[in-house]
């Protein structure tokens, strides 16, 4: 069974771990040559991340205050930064809403990358572990 | 999840599957009704019941049954053969009925369909038809949830059935035993219902009426359940006062309140609301208790959430008012929860309030916020459940935070800080005589006791609310009149007058609604202390003394002690300061340094024993001596030996900074004393300066901080040292001035006509300069938050300064039109003023402001600008050059577009092609036609006409002449008319010199007035041009 993550605790390269957080932007959905792309910004106690949803099968976007449950999710690095991602073998589902205590701060999306760290641009890490699970956020 | 759970969790709830797990109570319907019908199938609707009723099904089943009761508003039957099983099961069955109904209405009522919630009703119709046990509680919960979430024709088709379901069951309703929360709710739930509901446009729509009719039902069947809700049911009337069936109940409350239990208005009053709880639906009661005990700092995004989800239907106005009540009567238990929660609730308070739009909405809410104080009857409320601190922290709050720039897009605006405060105040002086006219009297002394309450809660804080420099003089003024006990008197009284008369006959009209139109309340001047009190005051400053004494240690605390026995000794003043002299050049030369603490106490001691300078009703400032021989008071020997330590010992001039610092901890007054006696005594003034920036460093504040503090109560202490002083501080503090937008506020704030006379007097001989160039925008951007009165001195300092225009440029773009009326009245003053030719900056900047319906500003800047005829010329050059390299550009579509890509909401806007022909557009329509016809000539200059047929010709911008046809219609129609004059011009001119004398009389070659004026300007151009090669040729 897949690890419970804090937002924190995320690094690049982690893959298949389940977390829960509660949106703050809902953002959009864009259509890419890949496919369909929900963006979004999302928190949970220690920080906020942007995510993105690839290929949802769905049209609209969730509302702000939404709370989500996130299974067998990633993480990529996206325009340098770092962004929780839900592929084709994730899932992502509301289970609530509103009652849920988060932190904007720190953007973990804005935090440096630890050095050394190799990224895809496109979308998922090249090399995923099966599992690295957070040592929490270097401070650099 | 199978397709056969899914197709039941949908009949109950509108749930995308994909993107949401269904909440698990609607899951536990869906599932318990697919196991009742596999249960159920092939038995006979005796066994059936048999089976319901059996205790190991039974739970489970009757969720089942309640999901298909709820399930079946497009099959009837299934209803009945559901309502035949209950009947069948008895009455107990109809408890576990009940618990699963209350179920659905506390946790699932806002998702469900409303065909579920019309089916719902129907069953509690079944069951108050039948009178089962406490079915009112669950008819309570469905009002309750009325104040909650769910679109507006949902409320009202639910609010129907519900209405109906009563009036169909009138003894019933009648015969509920008395003390149920069921009343209250229906009163509180209608009554708000009835004020959002628009009025009727055809004759059919019956609703509001329905709803009158009803709740006077209501209340007249069940007046004595009323009091329940204590000084809410005033309000309520009150609120619906303008309607007849209630000026009707309202005059009987008034008249014969023994009708309603009670034995006067005043004692509803002052009772609150025991059931204030049941006010909101489950849902949001749950949302808001979350926000006050776990938001953090996130406040404002849970707001948001609230406002989105909440706060945008019809009844959006009287769900805030609700909540506010609720808020207002909410207890937390101070010993689980820290002051963060406290300090969330007035945040929270804060936004409600201060968001909703201004008018009769906001000033509900401010009643809402007050009603508490209207109340606070010592015989019935005491201190514990008072809850009216809440008002005043909220006053507290809004005085202290500071709206972001303008240009920001927050929820936190400039009129949500210091002005909302005035505006709460100013409300609460003005309703205290208004709220109920007959019962003035005694609500002037409820007010007074609720601010008792707020003395007890903030001790010394509460003095720097009340008499916060950010409030109005007219607002202090008005609160004087109501709380003399707390608040110091005014410099200037105002004339006694009398009290406004009352009319007997309208005393029992409600007057609520008219608060904010009333004219100010009258000025009583009244004593602060009373002689008991003072001596209660002195006999404890004397306590004190004796305890910090006994603190001190060895030498010193000989010295002080003997100090202290000695003082009433002492025949005058030379005695006292040669005293003092004595142990501070003991203090400064003690070899074995005292520690900071003993420092402190000592300073503390020594000043205690000399009193403060400052006394009541007394100005510092001699009005016949000189200055010189006032500086007589022993605290002047401590400022001596400040500005002048023995043998110029950096060491003793450290200790006498510490021990300053520590005094003024006790007395705040000491360090504007000081500002005097340096002013006064005139003696090396810079370093004494450095002195006062060192207390302020040691005293851990900001300069400009301390030297606010120090003006604000200098000003409230003693008006004429104010006026002494104001000029020497800002000149002696130069760059505080320059750098702190807070100190020209409290300067704003507090100069009269004739010290505003002297300190331009002052600023023109260059005395003093208040501005310069890298930081007057923030001071503007700061100054749009003042009171207008506040604003206009400011302007008149700005005026003062010689401010150039150049310096408004980034300000432009920032302003709003409707909030900063005061910062734009000026601009386009200072621009109809201006002194030099227009240039391509300003262009830029007045076409940079975002278009807008309500928003002139760019309008009349450009009317302005081409006034005059010259400059006319000049300004169509600059336009038609900047049109022109937008083309060239190709900044040609989008209005608004910010100048980084990142979407920075604060960056500059990029001025557009499209933008700018958006504001031409206005332009014209507004300008045209006038009598100067000064807009037709700015759009027929050649430069204007030439930049058109650019726009025309370019191909990427020529989709614009499309959207902006009108304007380009006048241009050609300008172009035409033109051509026209010219080539009478030049037929006539062909006529010859004959032709051309009797020009003049020719209608063809009549000039307009405009036309001479622009001639006459070219030939003064012409001279000037002339003038300018004779100094050439000169040379």
């Amino acid at each position: 069974m897949a690890q419970e993550v804090q937002l924190i605790q995320l690094q690049p390269n982690m893959n298949g771990f389940n977390t829960t957080t509660i949106v703050l932007d809902p953002g959009q959905i864009r259509r890419t040559q890949q496919g369909s792309i929900l963006t979004m910004k999302v928190a949970d106690q220690t920080g906020s991340i942007n995510a993105t949803y690839m290929n949802p099968d769905f049209s609209e976007t969730w509302k702000g205050g939404d709370i989500l449950r996130m299974k067998g999710a990633y993480t990529s690095v996206y325009q340098g930064g770092l962004t929780l991602a839900i592929g084709r073998n994730g899932d992502c589902k509301k289970i609530g809403e509103f009652f849920m205590q988060f932190s904007e701060l720190p953007d973990i999306s804005q935090m440096a990358l630890p050095v050394g760290t190799t990224v895809d641009n496109k979308g998922a890490p090249q090399n995923r572990p099966n599992t690295s699970m957070g040592r929490g956020r270097p401070s650099y | 999840m199978n397709e056969e759970l899914a197709k039941r969790i949908h009949r109950m709830i509108k749930v995308n599957l994909k993107m949401e797990n269904p909440s698990d109570v609607v899951k536990k319907f869906a599932i318990d009704s697919s196991q009742l019908d596999e249960k159920l199938h092939n038995l006979s609707d005796k066994e059936a019941i048999d089976l319901l009723i059996s205790k190991d099904k039974g739970d489970s089943s009757s969720s089942g049954v309640v999901y298909h009761l709820v399930t079946s508003y497009d099959n009837p039957e299934k209803f009945s053969k559901m309502m035949k099983y209950i009947l069948g099961a008895g009455v107990d069955y109809w408890h576990t009925i009940l618990c699963n109904l209350n179920m659905i209405l506390i946790e699932v009522w806002h998702l469900i369909h409303l065909g579920c919630k019309e089916q719902l009703v129907r069953l509690i119709r079944e069951g108050i038809r039948l009178n089962v046990k406490s079915i009112e509680n669950v008819l309570m919960n469905v009002f309750k949830n009325i104040s909650g979430s769910g679109d507006w024709q949902t409320k009202v088709r639910i609010m129907n059935m519900l209405m109906n379901t009563i009036r169909e069951h009138e003894p019933w309703f009648k015969s509920i035993k008395s003390g149920a929360g069921l009343m209250s709710t229906i009163i509180m739930v209608t009554s708000h219902i009835i004020v959002d509901t628009p009025q009727p446009i055809t004759k059919e729509d019956q609703f509001k009426n329905q709803l009158i009719v009803f709740l006077t039902f209501v209340i007249r069947s069940r007046k004595l359940d009323c009091h329940a809700l204590g000084r809410d049911f005033v309000i309520i009337i009150a609120r619906l006062g303008r309607i007849p069936q209630f000026e009707e109940i309202w005059r009987e409350l008034h008249q014969t309140p023994g009708n309603f239990g009670i034995s006067s208005i005043e004692e509803f009053i002052s009772r609150p609301n025991i059931v204030g709880l049941l006010r909101l639906s489950t849902e949001l009661q749950r949302k808001i208790d979350h926000i006050v005990f776990y938001s953090k700092n996130n406040l404002i995004i849970y707001y948001d959430w609230i406002v989105k989800s909440h706060l945008r239907q019809l009844d959006s106005g009287s769900l805030r008012a609700e909540i506010v009540r609720y808020l207002c009567s909410m207890s937390i238990d101070a010993k689980n929860h820290g002051p963060a929660v406290f300090e969330n609730r007035i945040q929270l308070l804060h936004l409600l309030v201060s968001t909703a739009p201004p008018g009769p909405e906001q000033q509900w809410l401010k009643l809402c916020l007050f009603v508490e104080w209207f109340g606070c009857d010592e015989r019935f409320v005491n201190y514990n459940n008072s809850n009216v601190e809440i008002a005043i922290n909220l006053v507290r709050y809004s005085l202290s935070i500071q709206a972001p720039p303008p240009s920001q897009n927050s929820i936190i605006q400039a009129s949500h800080c210091s002005p909302f405060a005035n505006s709460l105040l100013e409300y609460l002086c003005k309703s205290v005589d208004l709220f109920l006219p007959s019962q003035s009297d005694q609500i002037r002394k409820n007010v007074n006791t609720a601010m008792k309450f707020c003395r007890d809660r903030f001790q010394h804080g509460l003095q720097q609310i009340l008499e916060n420099y950010k409030i109005d003089r007219k607002i202090g003024d008005q609160m004087r009149q109501i709380w003399p006990d707390f608040m110091r008197s005014s410099q200037n009284p105002p004339k006694k007058l009398k009290k406004p008369a009352q009319n007997p006959p309208e005393d029992t009209k409600i007057t609520v609604a008219t608060v904010a139109t009333v004219t100010q309340p009258q000025y009583i001047s009244e004593p602060i202390l009373t002689a008991a009190e003072k001596k209660k005051l002195a006999e404890k400053e004397e306590m004190e003394l004796e305890s910090s004494m006994k603190l001190l240690k060895g030498e010193i605390r000989e010295k002080i002690e003997g100090l202290k026995s000695q003082w009433k000794e002492f025949s005058d003043d030379a005695d006292k300061c040669e005293a003092v002299e004595t142990i501070l050049t003991h203090l400064c030369k003690n070899d074995d340094k005292l520690d900071d603490s003993q420092q402190e106490i000592a300073a503390q001691c020594l000043l205690a024993i000399m009193g403060s300078v400052v006394v009541e009703e007394k100005s510092l400032l001699p009005e016949t001596n000189e200055i010189s021989e006032a500086f007589t008071h022993p605290i002047y020997s401590i400022f001596k030996m400040l500005c002048f330590p023995p043998n110029d010992d950096s060491n003793a001039s450290e200790i006498m900074v510490n021990l300053m610092a520590a005094m003024r901890e006790k007395d705040a007054s000491l360090t504007y004393v000081f500002l005097y006696y340096i002013k006064g005594s005139d003696t090396r003034t810079q370093d004494t300066i450095e002195i006062y920036r060192e207390i302020a460093r040691v005293s851990d504040k900001n300069v400009d901080e301390m030297l606010c503090s120090d003006i604000q109560l200098c000003a409230l202490n003693d008006i004429r040292l104010f006026a002494y002083l104001i000029p020497f501080i800002f000149s002696q503090f130069q760059d505080e001035v320059f750098q702190s937008s807070e100190l020209l506020n409290v300067l704003c704030a507090n100069l009269d006509s004739s010290q505003l006379r002297v300190f331009i007097s002052e600023m023109i001989r260059e005395e003093i300069k208040l501005f310069k160039k890298d930081t007057f925008s923030a001071h503007i951007l700061a100054s749009v938050e003042w009171p207008t009165s506040s604003q206009w001195i400011f302007w008149h300092l700005v005026h003062a300064d010689g401010v150039p225009i150049e310096w408004f440029l980034p300000i432009i773009p920032k302003l709003d039109a409707a909030k900063h009326d005061e910062a734009i009245a000026n601009i386009l003053l200072m621009l109809k003023h201006m002194d030099r030719e227009p240039w391509p900056g300003l262009i830029r900047s007045i076409f940079s402001r975002i278009p807008g319906k309500d928003d002139n500003f760019t309008i009349d800047a450009l009317k302005v600008l081409i006034d005059d005829a010259e400059q006319c010329q000049r300004v169509a050059e600059l336009v038609g050059g900047l049109i022109k390299k937008l083309i060239a550009n190709n900044e040609i579509l989008g209005i608004g577009t910010k100048t980084t890509p990142n979407t920075k909401k604060a960056a500059p806007t990029k001025v557009s092609l499209q933008q700018l022909l958006e504001h031409l557009t206005q332009f014209s329509d507004a300008c045209l036609e006038k009598k100067q016809r000064a807009t037709e000539m700015f759009l027929s200059k050649h430069y204007m006409q030439e930049a058109f047929s650019s726009i025309k010709t370019n191909d990427k911008s020529s989709v614009l002449t499309k959207k902006y046809h009108n304007l380009f219609g006048v241009m050609d129609i300008l172009a035409a008319d033109l051509k026209e004059q010219n080539s009478r011009q030049l037929r006539g001119n062909r006529q010859g010199s004959a032709a051309e004398k009797s020009a003049s009389s020719s209608p063809a070659k009549r000039k307009t007035e405009n036309e001479e004026t622009d001639s006459n300007s070219k030939r003064r151009k012409c001279q000037k041009d002339i003038i300018q090669l004779d100094d050439s040729d000169s040379d």
